[in-house]
C-alpha cells in the first residue's frame, strides 16, 4: 500500500501556477518548473513569451461517464503527477506518470508530461522520444494537445541546437493548433531575418 | 629431608600454579578481547528480497480478471467476519462490498500506515473506493508487492530488528520465566538453574527445561555451533561470563530477542520475536494476547517440535506450561491465567511466501550481479522491486504447462519420458510502452532444468524475422519514386538468389506458390519466395540494420537466408524488437528491476522507463497493420478461431526442419512471445500456428481481460484508405471486398477501383477480369 496520504485520494482541483518564460539556469526544480514550456501555448523556456501562458486545464475535465475505468484512473494519476511536478516533487511525479501509463499505456497526456519532466531534468533524448509518442497518440484524438506536444518537441530541439527540427516541430504545432502562440513565436524566432 | 621434599613440592606447585594462572589469565584476556569485539560488532545478515510489482486497484476494475483474491491470499490477508481489527484483515461477507485493512507498505516519500478501505462491488467489479476512517472517496489503492524470492547465503534468516522498548514487557518477562528465571541475578551461568532443570527433566521423563542461561544461548547462536560436547559448553560458559561482565542485561536481552530462531516458513527461517509474531499470529508484538505471548516464549526451546502448525495439541500443552511459569512468577494474575489457558490456538494461515517465478528470479539475479557484490545482496537486506505481474506470471506458468501437455496429448509422438528429452517451451510477456517484463516462463519445469529458454536459448526464428524485412523495405524505399507499399505486387514464384559462389532457393511452405501477390498477402500468409524477392530488391544490409535497430543483438551473418530467419536469436530479443512495433517505433529498454531500496527504506536504484526511436512511427504502423492481417486473415488466424477477439498483430514462425515453432504477437498494451521445441533440436513437425499459437492465444485471452480492448492508433503521416484489395485502388460501392489499408500520407491511391467501376447512375459497370491466381490461404505457413 502506498502510504502517502494523498495518493489515491480524489484531489481538490487547484489551478497550477502561472508558467513564466525565460528561466535562468541552473535553478531548483520547482523554479525550473515555472519556466516550463507552457503546455497551454507550447514552446519552451526560450519559446514562450513572458507571462503569456498558463497551465492547461485539469485533465480531470476529460473524465466522463463513458471514460473507460483504466483511462479514468490513469488520468487521475497523471493529473496528480502534474501537480507534484508543479510543486517540484519530480521523483514522485515520475512515479505517478509511470503508474498512470502502466494502466493506460496509450495515454497521450501521460507521455506529454513525461516528456516535460525529462525536459526539466535535461534528459533531452527521452524528452524527444516521449513527446513523439504523445504526438502519435494525440494527433487525431486531440489536435490542440498535439499542438502543445509538438511545441514542447520544438523547444527541446531548440535547446539541443537542432534548429531545423525545432522549426519543423513548431510548424506541426501550428498545423495542429493554429492558435498555439508559442509555436508561432518559435517559428518567427527561427526564421532568418534579412 | 622430608621438609626439603615438602618445600620442593610446594615450590613446584607454586610454580605450576603461577604458570597455570598466567595461561588462564592470558586465555581469559584473549577470549575477553575476542568476545567483546565480536559482540560489539556483531551484525546480522539480512537476505535481500525480490518483490513483484504492486497492484493498483481502481473503480471499474474487475477484481477477478486481475487475480485479486489470489493476491490477497499470497499477501497473507486474512478473512474476518466482523469489523476489521488490524492490518491484513478483510471482510468479504457482503457481496455488495469488500472491506480491507491494507498492510503497511514502506516506500520512500510515501510513508504512512496501512488504511482500512471499503470497495463497493457490482459482481466482481469495483464501483467505488472509500477510506473507512474519514469516508473520503479514493480513486486508487495499491496492494503491496508480493515477495517472490530471497537472496541469501546458506540459510535464509528472516528477521526484523526491534528495540527492547518496542516489545511488550510481558513478552520479555515470559521469555525470562520460561528460559532463564534468574536472568537478572546470575553473571552469565546459573548453577542452580542447571540443577533445577536436571531435576525437572528427570521427574518429567523428558526435557522441559534446559540449563543454559539466555546469555549462554546467545553466545552459542552468535559464535558457536550446535555441537554438544564439554569443550563447547565450557567455551560457551566462559563467553557468557565475559559478555555479562562487559555488557548490560538490557543489551544482552535485546540481542537475544532479535537473534533467537523461532520457526520455519518454507525456505525462510523465522528469527526474532517480531518476525515470529508476524508469522504465527499475523500481529505486531504489541498486539499479542497473553496466550500468544506465552506461545512465543514456549516455542524457543524447540520451535519446530512445538510448532502449533505441526502439532496443535502439543503446542497448546507447551503454551500452558509457559503460562504456569508466568503465573508462578506473578507476571500474570490468576484471572489472566485462566482466560489464557482457555484461549484456543488462533494461528495465522500458513502461507509459503515465496512465489514461483524462478526463471525470472535468475534473470533478476544476473541483472543485480552487474551492480552489486554478492555479499551485499545476501547480507544487506536490499528490497528489490520488479515489474513482474504475479497474476500474469501465474497465467504464463499455467498456460505454458497446459499447452505443452495438450500438444503431447494430441501428438503422442512428442512425448518423452526423460525430463531432458521433454518437449520444451517458453513464454515472455512485456508491456511494450514501458518495457516492463510482466511474465517470464523460461521452461516447462524449473525443477528439472534451469536453462532459461527466454533469455539463453538461441534458436532460429523462422518467419518471425520477416517483419524486419518488411520494415526495411518500406523504410528503404519510402522516399524513392517507387516506394514499396502494402499494395505493391510481388512475384511469389520459385526463385534463386546468387551470393558469393552459392545459390539460395527459398521455398514456400509445402511448395505452394501463389503467383503475383501483394506485400500484405506475402506477410499475412508468410510466403517465403515473395519475401525473399522483396529482400533481394532492397538488399541485405538494410534488413540487418533494421533488425539491429529494433533490438536484435545476436550475430546476423550477411547471408540471404537471414531474411527468412535462419540466424539464431533468443525469444527475449524477439520480444524486445517486436515491442518497438507495438509502441509506434519506440523501443523501451526491457525493465525487470524498477527500484532497489536499502534495509532502511532509502532508495539506492531507480530505473525509469527508457525509450529510443528504433523506427519511424509511420513505418512501424504500416507493418503492424500488416501483422494485424496475419491474425485476422493469415497464418495467425487460429487465434481468432480460438476466441481471441481483441485488435492484435502477430507473426508465426516455423523453421525449415520443424524444430522451432514460434508465435510473437501483441495488442496495443501487451506483447507476448511463445517458443516451442526440443532443447536437442529434434523436429517437432508442427508449425508455429499449431504449436506456439494456441499457448499464446490462451495466455493473451486471460492476460488482457482486465483492460478494455483498444486499437492501434495510426500516427501522423499515415493515411487509412478503403481499397479494393484486388486492384489496390480506392474501393467503390461495387467492390465485393474492401479493406482499410494504411499508406504513407501522399502515397495513398487516388483513383477508383478499375476492376469494379461505377457508372454515371451509380451502378457497377463490368470491369476487367480480376487477376488470375486468386489466393487460397494455405492452412499453415
Amino acid at each position: 500500500m502506498l502510504e502517502e496520504s494523498n495518493i489515491g485520494e480524489v484531489p481538490e482541483l487547484t489551478p497550477g501556477p502561472e508558467a513564466v518564460a525565460a528561466a535562468p539556469t541552473p535553478i531548483p526544480a520547482a523554479e525550473q518548473l515555472a519556466a516550463l514550456p507552457s503546455p497551454a501555448t507550447g514552446g519552451g523556456s526560450t519559446a514562450a513569451p513572458k507571462g503569456a501562458s498558463s497551465e492547461p486545464e485539469s485533465l480531470l475535465k476529460l473524465l466522463g461517464p463513458g471514460t473507460p475505468p483504466n483511462v479514468a484512473a490513469a488520468l487521475r494519476l497523471i493529473e496528480d503527477g502534474r501537480q507534484l511536478m508543479n510543486q517540484g516533487h519530480l521523483d514522485q511525479a515520475l512515479d505517478r506518470f509511470e503508474r498512470g501509463l502502466a494502466i493506460d499505456p496509450t495515454n497521450a497526456y501521460g507521455y506529454y508530461f513525461l516528456a516535460q519532466l525529462h525536459y526539466l531534468t535535461k534528459n533531452y533524448d527521452q524528452a524527444i522520444a516521449f513527446a513523439s509518442r504523445a504526438a502519435v497518440l494525440s494527433a487525431r484524438a486531440d489536435p490542440p494537445w498535439a499542438g502543445r506536444v509538438y511545441s514542447l518537441e520544438g523547444a527541446v530541439f531548440e535547446d539541443v541546437g537542432r534548429y531545423s527540427d525545432a522549426r519543423k516541430a513548431y510548424e506541426k504545432a501550428i498545423q495542429a493548433d493554429p492558435n498555439n502562440l508559442a509555436a508561432r513565436v518559435g517559428v518567427a524566432r527561427l526564421t532568418p531575418t534579412n | 629431608m622430608l621438609r626439603r621434599l615438602a618445600f620442593g613440592f610446594l615450590v613446584v606447585i607454586a610454580f605450576l600454579s603461577a604458570i597455570g594462572g598466567v595461561v588462564a589469565w592470558r586465555t581469559i584476556r584473549y577470549w575477553d578481547g575476542v568476545v567483546t569485539e565480536k559482540f560489539r560488532t556483531h551484525r546480522w545478515s539480512f537476505p535481500s528480497k525480490i518483490y513483484s510489482d504492486s497492484l493498483l486497484v481502481y473503480p471499474g476494475m474487475d477484481l477477478k480478471a486481475v487475480g485479486f483474491f489470489d493476491r490477497l491470499r499470497d499477501l497473507s490477508y486474512q478473512p474476518v467476519h466482523g469489523e476489521l481489527a488490524r492490518r491484513g484483515d478483510y471482510n468479504a461477507d457482503d457481496r455488495a462490498h469488500l472491506d480491507l485493512f491494507l498492510h503497511d507498505f514502506r516506500y520512500p516519500a510515501m510513508d504512512g500506515a496501512g488504511r482500512a478501505v471499503r470497495l463497493d462491488l457490482d459482481g466482481s467489479t469495483v464501483t467505488r473506493i472509500e477510506d473507512l476512517a474519514d469516508h473520503k472517496e479514493l480513486y486508487t489503492i495499491e496492494l503491496d508487492p508480493a515477495l517472490i524470492s530471497g537472496l541469501y547465503q546458506g540459510v535464509w534468516e528472516e528477521r526484523r530488528l526491534v528495540a527492547l522498548n518496542e516489545v511488550p514487557p510481558l513478552l520479555l518477562r515470559a521469555i525470562i520465566d520460561v528460559e532463564d528465571q534468574h536472568f537478572y541475578e546470575h553473571h552469565g551461568i546459573d548453577v542452580s538453574g542447571i540443577v533445577r532443570a536436571l531435576w525437572v527433566d528427570l521427574r518429567s521423563g523428558h526435557i522441559l527445561q534446559g540449563g543454559s542461561t539466555l546469555t549462554q544461548q546467545l553466545m552459542k547462536n552468535f559464535f558457536l555451533t550446535d555441537e554438544r560436547n564439554l569443550k563447547r559448553k565450557l567455551t560457551e560458559a566462559l563467553m557468557a561470563l565475559i559478555v555479562e561482565h562487559r555488557f548490560s542485561k538490557q543489551e544482552i536481552l535485546e540481542n537475544y530477542i532479535n537473534e533467537i530462531y523461532l520457526g520455519q516458513k518454507g525456505a525462510q527461517g523465522i528469527y526474532g520475536v517480531w518476525e515470529a509474531s508476524r508469522f504465527y499470529f499475523a500481529k505486531e508484538p504489541q498486539e499479542l494476547s497473553v496466550a500468544e505471548v506465552a506461545m512465543l516464549a514456549a516455542l524457543i526451546r524447540a520451535p519446530n517440535g512445538y510448532s502449533p502448525f505441526r502439532d496443535p495439541q502439543r503446542a497448546r500443552r507447551r503454551r500452558n506450561y509457559a503460562l504456569t511459569l508466568m503465573l508462578k512468577q506473578e507476571d500474570i494474575t490468576a484471572a489472566e491465567f485462566a482466560e489464557a489457558v482457555a484461549e484456543p490456538l488462533r494461528m495465522a494461515p500458513v502461507v509459503n511466501e515465496t512465489r514461483d517465478a524462478p526463471y525470472f528470479v535468475d534473470f533478476v539475479r544476473q541483472e543485480l550481479a552487474q551492480t552489486y557484490p554478492a555479499d551485499v545482496l545476501t547480507t544487506e537486506g536490499l528490497n528489490i522491486y520488479t515489474a513482474l505481474d504475479m497474476h500474469l506470471q501465474r497465467l504464463a506458468e499455467q498456460t505454458l504447462q497446459a499447452g505443452l501437455a495438450d500438444l503431447e496429448k494430441r501428438y503422442p509422438r512428442l512425448h518423452a519420458d526423460k525430463p531432458a528429452d521433454q518437449l520444451q517451451g517458453c513464454l515472455i510477456a512485456i508491456q511494450p510502452q514501458t518495457g516492463a517484463i510482466k511474465a517470464m516462463m523460461g521452461g516447462r519445469d524449473y525443477r528439472f532444468t534451469q536453462f532459461n529458454r527466454c533469455t539463453q536459448a538461441l534458436r532460429q526464428p523462422g518467419s518471425v524475422f520477416k517483419p524486419f524485412t518488411y520494415l526495411a523495405a518500406f523504410e528503404q524505399t519510402r522516399h524513392s519514386d517507387h516506394p514499396i507499399l502494402p499494395t505493391t505486387r510481388i512475384d511469389d514464384e520459385p526463385f534463386e538468389w546468387a551470393f558469393d559462389t552459392q545459390v539460395w532457393t527459398p521455398a514456400n511452405y509445402k511448395k505452394h506458390y501463389f503467383g503475383e501477390v501483394t506485400v500484405r498477402e506475402a506477410l499475412e500468409f508468410s510466403l517465403n519466395a515473395a519475401t525473399a524477392r522483396l529482400a533481394h530488391e532492397i538488399g541485405l544490409p538494410p534488413i540487418i540494420d533494421m533488425a539491429r535497430h529494433m533490438g536484435i543483438t545476436s550475430p546476423l551473418p550477411p547471408y540471404p537466408s537471414v531474411v527468412l530467419g535462419a540466424a539464431e536469436v533468443t525469444p527475449f530479443e524477439v520480444a524486445q524488437a517486436f515491442s518497438a512495433l507495438a509502441n509506434s517505433g519506440l523501443r523501451a529498454a526491457p525493465l525487470s528491476i524498477k527500484k532497489v531500496f536499502d534495509r532502511g527504506g532509502q532508495p539506492i536504484e531507480r530505473n525509469p522507463v527508457q525509450v529510443e526511436q528504433a523506427v519511424p512511427a509511420d513505418t512501424a504502423y504500416l507493418v503492424t497493420h500488416l501483422m494485424e492481417g496475419v491474425i485476422d486473415y493469415g497464418t495467425g488466424h487460429p487465434a481468432r478461431k480460438r476466441g481471441f477477439t481483441r485488435p492484435a498483430a502477430g507473426k508465426t514462425g516455423t523453421t525449415n526442419d520443424y524444430s522451432d515453432a514460434w508465435f510473437a504477437g501483441f495488442t496495443p498494451n501487451l506483447l507476448t512471445v511463445v517458443w516451442v521445441g526440443y532443447d536437442r533440436r529434434r523436429p517437432i513437425n508442427l508449425a508455429g500456428a499449431e504449436a506456439a499459437l494456441p499457448i499464446w492465444t490462451e495466455f493473451m485471452k486471460q492476460a488482457t481481460a482486465a483492460l478494455p480492448a483498444s486499437d492501434f492508433v495510426p500516427p501522423p503521416g499515415v493515411t487509412l484508405v478503403r481499397i479494393d484489395p484486388a486492384s489496390g485502388q480506392l474501393a467503390t460501392p461495387a467492390c465485393p471486398e474492401t479493406l482499410d489499408e494504411a499508406f504513407y500520407a501522399g502515397e495513398e491511391p487516388t483513383s477508383p477501383c478499375s476492376l469494379h467501376p461505377i457508372g454515371a447512375e451509380g451502378q457497377a459497370v463490368p470491369g476487367p477480369t480480376p487477376p488470375a491466381g486468386e489466393m487460397v490461404p494455405p492452412p499453415e505457413e
